[in-house]
């Protein structure tokens, strides 16, 4: 399995554009309903950001976390096989370079918009959206463009916030 | 002892500085950039797989991501200085992290006392620079302190959380017992010649001993003032 660096890059590079958590609290539409069914048999909207702190402060939601820093560590193991561990980690701090100031900014904004001010969800949010992404990078540099941490990064990119899944149930904010 | 009156603006204004000044700066900066980088590699990444829920674990991730931000600020404020990149690296350099990175942590409970004490000491190191006489250390030293107080109060709020609980509050109370004696070697030994040098210049304006007692009378009114626990006699 190929790591392809250039597409981290690019994943990294979209990052200052996007609207992360500009759409959280807002109803789906249809297209979003749609793919977002493709991640869980069930799909939860989560109205607003207690609600949302609630939800990822779930027990319930270990499994399904569990199952992806595997997935996520196996991706990494693969990719270190094929281009070298420092190559990989490399390319993948350049998601946390142009990350770090990004997420945060936004998720304050997006609370601001609910009236809120709370640092620590803030940060909640940021860290989320960091991980979602580095996870997406990684498994589309392994040549896996339709694999699931692509399409959460994808979520998160559309200014949502895939928060947990419990059960059969993807519970969005 | 004799102080030097100085004040250095810009990293151009460096080169013109004394060289035991430009030294003492240097060193310090690269001390900055590998405790740093190594504090988010030993403790904060690792420390996620150990958090409770998702919640933990993203707010863990994101403080690792901003530990490896303040690597970053001093490690580029070193590039601008000339300082060789490799020797702001921990395992590229043979500078070795503080003693306090041997600490080997095995929990939860040991990562958020980590934030509560080993976060409390950087905070006073990072205080003490903020009246440094090298102004864009100076900056980066009040850039870095908000986080470094979310996460000395991350420390706090974990670990009061924890202590809800009878078995919460034994794992905490263990954690410190583990931790906390090897806590003050963090801010050197007394007499530090390095220190005494720090000081001469203004780049640092307290002594070790005076950090050290400062830290300990903090460190003791969060355990039990905050915590309502026992700190250990410091080794």
């Amino acid at each position: 399995m190929p790591f392809d660096a250039a597409v981290v890059a690019r994943h990294a590079g979209a990052i200052e554009a996007a609207p992360w958590f500009a759409a959280t609290g807002l109803p789906f539409s249809d297209d979003e309903r749609g793919a977002l069914e493709e991640l869980a048999p069930r799909i939860a909207r989560v109205a607003g950001w207690e609600q949302a702190r609630a939800v990822a402060d779930d027990v319930r939601a270990n499994a399904a976390y569990d199952a992806d820093a595997r997935e996520a560590a196996a991706l990494k193991a693969q990719a270190g096989a094929a281009a070298g561990t420092d190559t990989v980690l490399r390319a993948l701090s350049t998601i946390v370079d142009a990350g770090l100031p990004v997420f945060f900014r936004c998720a304050e904004a997006a609370l601001a918009r609910a009236g809120l001010q709370d640092e620590e969800l803030s940060r909640v949010a940021a860290g989320a959206a960091a991980e979602a992404v580095y996870r997406g990078a990684l498994a589309a540099a392994v040549a896996k463009p339709t694999h699931r941490f692509v399409r959460i990064e994808t979520s998160y990119a559309s200014g949502r916030w895939p928060l947990a899944r419990i059960d059969d149930t993807l519970y969005v904010l | 002892m004799e102080t030097v009156s100085i004040e250095v603006k810009t990293v151009a204004e460096l080169a013109n500085a004394p060289a035991e000044y430009r030294e003492a700066a240097a060193k310090i900066v690269r001390s900055h950039a590998i405790n740093e980088l190594y504090g988010a590699q030993v403790f904060d990444e690792p420390a996620v797989a150990f958090a409770p829920t998702p919640y933990w674990k993203w707010l863990t991730c994101r403080v690792a991501m901003e530990e490896y931000g303040h690597h970053q600020r001093f490690f580029r404020l070193g590039q601008k200085m000339g300082i060789a990149p490799e020797t702001m690296i921990p395992g590229k350099t043979d500078k070795r992290p503080l003693s306090i990175f041997e600490f080997t942590m095995r929990s939860w409970p040991e990562f958020c006392v980590i934030k509560l004490l080993a976060d409390m000491a950087e905070i006073i190191q990072v205080e003490d620079l903020m009246e440094c006489t090298f102004r864009p250390l100076r900056d980066e030293a009040a850039k870095t302190m908000p986080e470094e107080k979310f996460h000395a109060g991350f420390g706090l709020r974990s670990c009061t959380e924890l202590c809800r609980t009878d078995a919460g509050r034994r794992d905490v109370q263990a954690a410190i017992d583990a931790l906390f004696p090897g806590m003050p070697a963090f801010f050197g030994q007394p007499h530090s010649k390095n220190n005494a040098l720090y000081r001469k210049w203004g780049l640092k304006q307290h002594t070790n001993e005076a950090m050290r007692a400062d830290y300990l009378e903090r460190a003791r009114v969060l355990v039990e003032d905050k915590l309502g626990l026992k700190l250990p006699v410091p080794a």
